[in-house]
């Protein structure tokens, strides 16, 4: 992979120039073979600041009840739905672990896919909320452009069928039915939530390959209830 | 009231007809068995049939908590109807059942489900939000309870294994999904009509006692399916979500636990007493990689899911029937019961069997014809035959698929079995659980009431507490002492410090009375009808605080508030709870009930125990933890004791049956006129 | 350190037969949540295995995932001395009882003991089948 980028004038800038004018250094971020388009950096550039908050789920910790979708749903839309989750634990009854289990969530790309696919520009890393890549739910017009631009699967963007908008994780930046302070500055639900504390927060970018992160939770308690810890 | 979704559907599946009962008629009775029992009042016009009668009205039902993020209380389903295990009558019922069915129907619109009838041919239920269909479950009849929801998800879901949002139903923006259909389903046991089947859902929930298993049979309902992407309003979000964070904090920290012991190396009391995740497969000495499992919205996650896929998700005595080969065959034992749908706690009954071929009287040639290996006692071969054998009521399965009491009873060998007590079997034909002679309010509840009753509010704290530490030679958690001093805080609303008292005197006081009273009114709200689960409420005593005071009587109405919007105080859900045992005493008088029934099995007063059980004692002015040993019930004091209970709840003392006077104080005059036309109201 | 002597050629043999139905012993097993279990025991051999505490450490760490079998000690000391006469395992298990050992403890000893006398007579029958096989040449 090359670690120059060009531009539409042929200057030449090092991706690790365009990471640190984004404000955040990647080490080894990769997005599982499919490539962003770059962002130009000359006129009509969009640069897109890097969040300043993550979340790290750690796959073997969870326990999958859904408390954190039912969490997610209640305080952002007041009511428990979880086709309104902004995070999404699929399962298998039947599968093997650690496989049985997959935990969805919105990584804050450093190369925002569904920011760059909204076309009316209701989608944005916010300034004021830590540049957590957010979703104005009044700009948008449900075009869903960001669901099908999200690089995973399931998508990290919502569609909201009953509001008819977009949602997506914003580490709790806008949680009107919940008191607690939220963004990268405050507390996130799913955090709050989780039994299993299998959730973290951090402000670095995390570092991830082809499966994404590889978060590891557990500790000498774990290992007291028999649980693996590697 | 919020967390109502405002319809419930009823299903006649003789005509195949689908209509809508409005929530609004039931809603004085939040959910769960009190709507069942109410909604089965008016529907099920003879309430003397057989659980095989296709007149059965069968309930399933959510609670207003249900699909919230109320810990413990989201994802139980439960189910109510006339059953055909107990013994000598098919009394009306109740089974529960855990995972996510409950969340999922509430999600799509529905606060439950009816069933009447029988279907013609095999079917399942297909309900995908408020489109509701009737398929012919032609191809998955013969199918075990776990290929049946993998049909049926790819059936729905149009792709199996599929990984993403999903568009839900056909409808424009009907929504979208990442979650499977949420399924119960029976297996071959079920369609045998057995007597103890059960219906299975996901990989290791199981409604088990009762027979609904067989009852779905007899109505040709192989499964329900239900797909739901709609919303819950709660009424006040942030109380419910701050309620969750101030209990969830007083918990088992999985990365903190808290030291509650005065010497270094002992560890803190996990399992039962800390309510630690994956301490459900009891027993179990799971060493291969596994990860706790939670039931939607549970803040315990008891369950495991593990490496090899064995006892994914499986409790209790489902992973510790099998024990005499080894972990291995143990493990895999637990999915037999999952896959064919069986009720363990009907067919864990080997000593029994090994006796009977012991004397010479049960095996190969035998007066009871058996030709299970019973030399090969212990292996998997073993194992596979029996639970084979029952749910296709092939070779001995034709006799326990009756269920054991029954198949004793053709043997000629039950009375006397349950009076030498080879057969423990203490309360209408169900497995003893927990020692009948000492631990009474399981044995007065159960046969009080209709089963064994299998709610453990008081067991895991005056039970195993002192059992497990005195076994290791360790002081106890907690004392005795203080057993009474919470639970006369907590448990109102009698708050009466002698309850747990189980010395010989205790046991018959008008302590023990409150205390049975108690039990029965908190079940049958609390768990049974707002659905908290019997394995994290109530909250009594938590060895993580340094008080150990739980958060029962404060958490309740809390939660309830916080979703409905109402002001529901800890006493009015007693109250509700008193209301919907004496309407299901109604039900069991209409059946045929009478005090000189509720005797337990002749064991139970005739053979002293032998092993020490421990429980608190108020002996010579001191509270103490006991063995108990050398104890039976005694007859008469049983009797004595009926009689005042009876007094206690208003019912009468000759008979056992609810008065006018009792059903009037509790808003059921109509019921008290229908029990009066049929000569069955109390004096 | 051995307790027990090496038993009698009769002993031996009765100690590993099978038993009757009138001559089985009560074993439970007790465990959380589930209730005590009553198991019978149809042989020297099958109660000697059945004995088992779990490991004391495992007890507390993971109360509810571990099990006790159960024996009672007066029912084993009157077992053994109804159904076997053996009068010095007899006296051993009577030694036991007089102590304030807890549950644990008489578990395990109780094993110790049971093990100690099966290994015994195992040792005098397969000495007694070698006897008679240089006697005869081949197995009786």
């Amino acid at each position: 992979m090359s670690d120059k980028t060009q531009n539409s004038e042929n200057r030449e800038l090092s991706r690790r120039q365009f990471l640190k004018f984004a404000g955040g250094i990647a080490a080894g971020v990769g997005f599982g073979g499919s490539l962003p388009r770059l962002f130009q950096l000359s006129d009509g550039i969009i640069a897109v600041p890097a969040s300043e908050g993550y979340l790290l789920i750690d796959t073997k910790k969870c326990a999958g009840c859904l408390s954190c979708m039912m969490a997610c749903s209640l305080v952002h839309e007041g009511k428990e739905n979880l086709s309104l989750s902004r995070i999404q634990i699929l399962q298998n009854p039947y599968g093997r672990f650690p496989e049985d289990i997959s935990q969805e969530f919105c990584r804050q790309c450093v190369y925002p896919a569904c920011v760059e696919a909204c076309p009316t520009g209701a989608l944005a890393a916010d300034a004021k909320t830590g540049r957590v890549r957010i979703v104005y739910q009044n700009k948008c017009v449900g075009c869903q452009q960001c669901v099908e631009a999200c690089h995973y699967d399931p998508s990290r963007v919502v569609w909201n069928h009953e509001d008819k908008y977009s949602i997506k994780c914003d580490l709790c930046a806008n949680t009107p039915y919940w008191n607690e302070k939220g963004g990268p500055d405050g507390c996130q639900a799913c955090i709050e939530i989780c039994p299993m504390k299998a959730i973290a927060f951090t402000k670095d970018i995390p570092r991830q390959d082809m499966e994404g992160y590889t978060v590891n939770l557990r500790g000498l308690a774990w290992k007291n209830l028999g649980f693996p810890t590697d | 009231m919020k967390g109502h979704m405002g319809k419930i559907l009823r299903i006649d599946l003789t005509s195949r007809s689908l209509s809508v009962i409005d929530t609004a008629q039931y809603e004085g009775w939040f959910g769960g068995h009190g709507m069942g029992s109410a909604i089965f009042w008016d529907l099920c016009k003879d309430k003397a049939i057989s659980g095989y009668d296709p007149r059965n009205v069968i309930t399933i039902m959510t609670s207003p908590l249900s699909g919230t993020l109320v810990p413990s209380a989201s994802g139980r389903t439960e189910i109510c109807g006339i059953g055909i295990q107990s013994y000598p009558t098919e009394w009306y019922t109740r089974s529960n059942v855990g995972g996510r069915f409950s969340a999922m129907l509430k999600y799509a619109g529905w606060d439950g489900i009816v069933i009447e009838g029988k279907a013609d041919k095999p079917v399942w239920i297909n309900i995908i939000n408020d489109q509701v269909t009737i398929e012919s479950a032609e191809s998955l009849w013969g199918l075990d309870a776990w290929q049946t929801q993998e049909e049926i998800w790819s059936a729905v879901m149009g792709e199996r294994n599929y990984e993403g949002w999903w568009q839900v139903g056909t409808a424009r923006d009907s929504g979208r999904s990442t979650q499977k259909p949420a399924v119960l389903a029976i297996g071959q046991a079920g369609e045998h009509l057995n007597r103890n089947a059960a219906i299975i859902h996901d990989a290791g929930n199981g409604a088990g006692q009762g027979g609904f298993g067989g009852v779905w049979g007899a109505k040709n309902l192989k499964a329900i399916s239900v797909m739901g992407t709609g919303s819950i309003s709660i009424a006040d979000p942030n109380a419910l979500i701050e309620a969750r964070r101030w209990h969830q904090s007083r918990q088992y920290n999985v990365d903190a636990p808290a030291m509650q012991f005065p010497t270094d190396n002992f560890p803190p009391m996990y399992g039962t007493m800390a309510r630690t995740p994956g301490f459900a497969p009891l027993i179990l000495p799971v060493t291969e990689p596994s990860r706790p499992k939670g039931c939607a919205g549970c803040f315990v996650a008891c369950r495991k899911r593990t490496q090899s896929g064995y006892s994914n998700e499986s409790t209790c005595v489902e992973t510790a029937y099998y024990l005499d080969g080894g972990p291995e065959i143990q493990w895999k034992a637990a999915d037999l019961l999952q896959r064919y749908g069986l009720n363990v706690y009907d067919i864990n009954i080997f000593n029994y069997l090994r006796e009977l071929n012991k004397m010479g009287i049960l095996g190969r040639g035998k007066q009871i014809e058996c030709d299970l290996p019973f030399e090969k006692f212990g292996s998997w071969e073993f194992i596979d035959m029996y639970c084979r054998q029952i749910a296709y009521r092939e070779g001995i399965g034709a006799d326990l698929g009756e269920g054991i009491i029954r198949a004793s009873a053709k043997w000629g060998r039950l009375e006397e079995d349950l009076n030498s007590g080879i057969l423990p079997f203490p309360n209408w034909g169900f497995n003893e659980h927990y020692d009948p002679r000492l631990e009474v309010e399981w044995s007065y509840g159960s046969i009080l009431g209709d089963r064994d009753i299998n709610e453990h509010d008081f067991n895991w704290y005056v039970h195993w507490m002192p059992m497990v530490t005195a076994a290791a030679g360790q002081p106890p958690a907690y004392s005795a002492e203080k057993i009474s001093e919470i639970f006369a805080k907590k448990l109102s609303p009698y708050n009466d410090p002698m309850m747990p008292d189980y010395s010989e005197e205790g046991i018959y006081s008008d302590a023990k009375i409150k205390s049975v009273a108690w039990h029965r009114h908190y079940t049958r709200f609390y768990k049974q009808s707002m659905l908290f689960c019997d394995w994290a409420w109530p909250d009594l005593i938590n060895v993580n605080v340094p008080n150990l005071e739980g958060t029962t009587g404060e958490a309740e109405p809390k939660f309830i508030n916080a979703v409905t919007g109402g002001n529901i105080t800890f006493e009015e859900g007693m109250e509700l709870g008193r209301k919907i045992w004496n309407l299901d005493r109604a039900i069991w008088t209409l059946q045929g009930r009478h005090r000189d029934q509720e005797v337990h099995a002749g064991y139970v007063y005739n053979v002293p125990t032998t092993v020490p059980y421990h429980l608190p004692v108020y002996e010579n002015g001191e509270w103490k933890f006991s063995t108990c040993e050398g104890r039976t019930l005694d007859r008469n004091k049983w009797e004595d004791f009926k009689t005042r209970y009876y007094k206690f709840e208003g019912w009468d003392p000759e008979t056992g049956w609810p008065t006018r006077a009792a059903l009037s104080s509790v808003g059921l005059g109509q019921v008290a006129d229908e029990l009066a036309k049929n000569d069955r109201l109390g004096k | 350190m051995s307790k027990l002597s090496k038993p009698s050629l009769e002993l031996a043999t009765k100690v590993l037969s099978e038993l009757e139905y009138a001559d089985r012993l009560n074993g439970y097993r007790m465990s959380p949540a589930v209730g005590n279990a009553r198991h019978s025991l149809f042989s020297f051999q099958e109660a000697t295995n059945f004995l088992k505490i779990g490991d004391i450490g495992d007890l507390m760490i993971k109360g509810g995932s571990t099990s006790i079998a159960f024996i009672n000690p007066q029912e084993l000391r009157t077992w053994v001395d109804r159904v076997y006469g053996d009068q010095e395992l007899v006296a051993a298990l009577d030694e036991l009882l007089a102590t304030e050992a807890s549950l644990a403890e008489k578990i395990s000893t109780m094993k110790q003991l049971m093990k100690e006398r099966l290994d015994g007579c195992h040792a005098v029958l397969a000495a007694e089948n070698d006897n008679q096989k240089d006697k005869e040449g081949h197995y009786a």
